[in-house]
């Protein structure tokens, strides 16, 4: 077996081995914290597979943020009902275990068969690299992603404002929200915020510049933004608020209603809708997407419809 | 002469990690897991850092790679420190019958 394969290998055994952890894992907090490095080991195959952009997100979406969110709903139900939080998983049925079996059966087959067949080029990747020099656009990720396929996108971003108000919709009646936790007064957090934040956002800047022409995007700095958005909340630097603020509102529909203007502004001009409007276009609902995504993932991590400053 | 400088970085820096894991998995309480976890990763991974910035050779990866790790200690110093108040508060707690 050679290296780079007995490493790939490796990597797959891990994720599965973390799978099943996270599937059978006797405790809820030790599941949730398999998940989390279910995640990251997912990036890593991502970067292996030559995709850094889905490295990227499921680092800091599948990693970091769904992590943070599920940490965040396991405190929410320590509080709640404490007796389901400390419960041990109850023992597998043997309905469970043949489902179980038939599914991972499925998927051998399934990869089997993929790895006798001929490898066919694939025609739709074909196209896009052959038309990606027309857009001006130096990565086919974010070309796919807003100028092929950007009908998808929008449809990805209102399934996120969806997400958002169902949430909203689930829990105006919670009276639990994320604490701010002793001793984030201290002075080393303290720094730690001085030193992260604007690190986070020019990360996520710089992730959004480079979007059009290397690895990188809306989704990637939208999700770094909100990683800095979490570690507000828990520093008590913002705080969630009840009442509703319209600047709130505006920046969670902002994605939504950037990617609506690039459908419909052609249309003014006498083209076709959606039709390619250069560039500047593309950065202009990609900034205004990230202000959406970094929106809507940090306030459904403070479980309340605003956010408001806190004590200095 | 390089490379071999980069091996030995590399293997050493793979050393501390394992030290660091081993610890983690068979000392005896939380301090001393913490102990182990944030200085022999840390250093480790400084070791590893160095021996890739040695195999790559520009001066914007080295930095990059140390901005890594100078980021991945913070971020240790403050959540270890966090666990060990935390852990000492509970611990303070049980004591005065809490």
């Amino acid at each position: 077996m050679s290296a780079p394969l007995a490493v790939d290998v490796l990597l797959g055994l891990i994720l599965v081995g973390l799978a099943a952890q996270v599937a059978i894992g006797e405790h809820l907090f030790r599941a949730i914290v398999f998940y989390v490095a279910f995640g990251l080991s997912m990036s890593v195959i991502w970067a292996r597979l030559g995709a850094p952009d889905l490295a990227l997100a499921d680092a800091a979406i599948g990693a970091g943020l769904t992590g943070a969110l599920m940490m965040v709903a396991f405190r929410r139900l320590v509080e709640i009902d404490p007796k389901q939080a400390q419960a041990q998983a109850t023992r597998s049925s043997a309905l469970a275990v043949l489902i179980g079996v038939l599914a991972a059966g499925m998927v051998a087959t399934i990869g089997l068969t993929a790895l006798t067949l001929e490898q066919q080029p694939g025609r739709a990747g074909l196209q896009v690299m052959e038309t990606l020099g027309d857009t001006g656009l130096g990565n086919p990720i974010t070309g796919v992603l807003l100028v092929f396929r950007g009908f998808d996108t929008l449809i990805e971003m209102t399934v996120l404002l969806t997400a958002f108000v169902g949430s909203r919709v689930m829990t105006t009646r919670s009276r639990f929200y994320v604490a701010t936790i002793a001793g984030f007064q201290l002075p080393l957090v303290r720094t730690l915020v001085a030193v992260i934040l604007p690190l986070a956002a020019l990360i996520a800047m710089h992730l959004l510049w480079i979007g059009s022409d290397q690895p990188g995007g809306a989704f990637q700095a939208g999700s770094v933004l909100a990683g800095a958005g979490v570690l507000l909340l828990l520093t008590g630097t913002l705080l969630p608020a009840s009442k509703s603020r319209a600047l709130v509102r505006l920046a969670l529909v902002a994605g939504v209603a950037s990617l609506c203007v690039l459908v419909l502004a052609p249309m003014l001009r006498g083209q076709v809708a959606m039709a390619y409007l250069g560039r500047g276009s593309l950065l202009f609902a990609e900034a205004l997407m990230m202000v959406s995504i970094a929106t809507s993932l940090t306030l459904l991590f403070a479980g309340r419809p605003s956010l408001k400053v806190g004590r200095p | 002469m390089t490379d071999l400088l980069a091996l030995v970085f590399l293997l050493s820096g793979c050393f501390f990690i394992f030290a660091g894991t081993v610890g983690m998995i068979r000392l005896p309480d939380v301090y001393c897991r913490l102990h182990a976890m944030t200085k022999a990763d840390n250093l480790g991974l400084l070791l590893i850092c160095l021996s890739l910035s040695l195999l790559d050779g520009r001066v914007r990866i080295a930095l990059l790679l140390l901005l890594i790790w100078l980021l991945a200690l913070l971020a240790s110093t403050v959540s270890a420190h966090l666990i060990a108040r935390h852990s000492r508060a509970r611990q303070v707690n049980e004591r005065n019958g809490g």
